[in-house]
């Protein structure tokens, strides 16, 4: 390939990628003679690389000038200047005439040094590859426990689970706890990762066992079992309710949980009960509250991943959005999860989701 | 995300935050801040009026910062939430956890109560 193209196909590559929504974390893998390799993070402004202190990255070998070049990260992306160095930069093994752009994975060579540019979203950045892997076995896992739909009788259940690349710790599940009482819960851990999927499972596994028909009592014993000095630093959010489908009653409690919608032919409520969080507070107590379920009652639950999108581009967020966003009360209940997605991902916009989306809607004809 | 630690007096921290403490804020000053703010013998009043956004995240590390003062007899008091950064503060009950005041003047009434 000649050297014309290459240098053109550097210069325009950055500023198309700049159209990418998302914001960028930029890092240089500084590869020195007989030493590992060393991830440097690059923030903004200007990083001056030279042979000699008083630069901000010193690369010590005689081939190296004074001051021999400095890259500063602008809006036009990562870019190396050199500084009249007598051994000059190359970039993929040509030697620069002029500042340029670097396009991600470009390498840069200073005498015996070596310095791989990476660029990508910023969160991503943070979570190797490697770690992909793990997350999507922890995904599978998660996906496993979550409870079957259920399409006919006097409980009816669809939900949608969108897990985020990294994990966000979101899980619910629902069962019979007798002939007449149905209990359900949506949670969402505080953090992203494999050690927010592990607490979650934890959860969803001792609530498959230990659910029972007291809101208070199970939100207390999991605040009491699940404390955060004690779980990495972890809590975690959730919403319990228990049915009775005898006295069409609805016994719930939240711990820093937004509230649940419930809607009858009446209009919609927003089912809110502030308590904190599971693990925050060691001796948390959780007020229950009351709804009656008259006919055709529809209860949808979610995770905040639903309506807090970092960059919104239409409309509302916050739990707001939410009650606009709920399809109508005809909507046939299996496809009421999508539906609700589909408008919540529409004002999340082209960067789409940041954080795990769980929707469960359940219907008592 | 950024930060700013002002002493106010031999006792006491002032902490302006700004910009968005989301997922990607709290974990770009995570460590920073839990040294500046929570690794001193100081109480800490918080002021937000420059976040605009705040994730579980970023309450996680406000938490968690909250929690060591609090084992060293120190507190966090946060002031001046914009409306949606208070609404979140709401619906996790945060006031229970750590004070939540509206001026700077209420904050220091806090360490004198």
């Amino acid at each position: 390939m000649p050297v014309e193209d290459t240098d053109s196909t550097l210069m325009r590559r950055p500023a198309e990628e700049l159209l990418a929504a998302e914001p960028l974390g930029h890092a240089l893998v500084l590869h020195a003679p007989g030493e590992a390799p060393r991830r440097l993070p690059l923030g903004p402004g200007a990083l001056r690389l030279g042979r000699v202190a008083g630069n901000d990255l010193v690369l010590p070998a005689p081939e190296v000038s004074r001051n021999h070049a400095v890259l500063s990260l602008t809006e036009a992306g990562l870019v190396l200047t050199d500084l009249g160095s007598t051994n000059g930069c190359l970039v993929d093994g040509v030697r620069i005439a002029a500042p340029i752009a670097l396009s991600p994975g470009a390498r840069i060579g200073i005498g015996p040094f070596r310095l791989d540019y990476q660029r990508g979203p910023r969160a991503e950045m943070d979570r190797a590859a490697a770690e992909a892997r793990d997350l999507d076995r922890a995904r599978r896992y998660l996906q496993a426990l979550l409870p079957p739909p259920i399409e006919s009788g006097p409980v009816q259940a669809a939900w949608r689970f969108l897990p985020s690349a990294s994990l966000g710790g979101d899980a619910f599940g629902y069962r019979w706890l007798d002939a007449t009482r149905f209990a359900v819960h949506v949670m969402d851990v505080a953090g992203h990762g494999t050690d927010s999927a592990l607490l979650a499972a934890s959860v969803m596994n001792l609530l498959r066992e230990r659910a029972g028909p007291d809101p208070a009592a199970v939100l207390a014993g999991l605040n009491a079992s699940f404390q955060m000095d004690q779980q990495g630093g972890l809590f975690f959010t959730m919403w319990y309710g228990v049915a009775d489908l005898a006295a069409r009653r609805l016994r719930f409690a939240a711990a820093g949980h937004h509230p649940a919608l419930l809607e009858t032919a009446g209009g919609r409520v927003a089912l809110a009960a502030k308590a904190p969080p599971i693990g925050a507070v060691p001796a948390a107590t959780y007020p229950v509250f009351e709804a009656t379920l008259p006919p055709a009652a529809r209860l949808t639950l979610c995770s905040d991943g639903v309506f807090e999108t970092e960059q919104p581009i239409a409309g509302r967020r916050g739990f707001a959005a939410l009650a606009e966003w709920l399809p109508p009360h005809t909507t046939p209940l299996a496809a009421a999860p999508e539906a609700l997605l589909a408008r919540a991902r529409e004002a999340a916009g082209p960067s789409g989701f940041d954080d795990d989306v769980s929707i469960v809607v359940l219907d008592f004809p | 995300m950024e930060y700013k630690v002002t002493a106010l007096d031999g006792a006491t921290n002032r902490v302006a935050m700004s910009g968005r403490l989301d997922a990607l804020g709290a974990e770009a000053i995570e460590l920073g801040f839990t040294a500046a703010v929570a690794s001193v013998d100081r109480h800490a009043l918080v002021n937000l009026a420059g976040v605009d956004f705040c994730s579980s995240l970023g309450l996680r590390l406000l938490i968690s910062v909250a929690r060591v003062l609090q084992r060293r007899g120190r507190l966090l008091v946060l002031y001046a939430a914009q409306p949606a950064v208070a609404e979140v503060f709401e619906t996790i009950a945060l006031d229970q956890m750590i004070p939540v005041v509206v001026t700077e003047a209420e904050a220091l009434a806090r360490l004198a109560a």
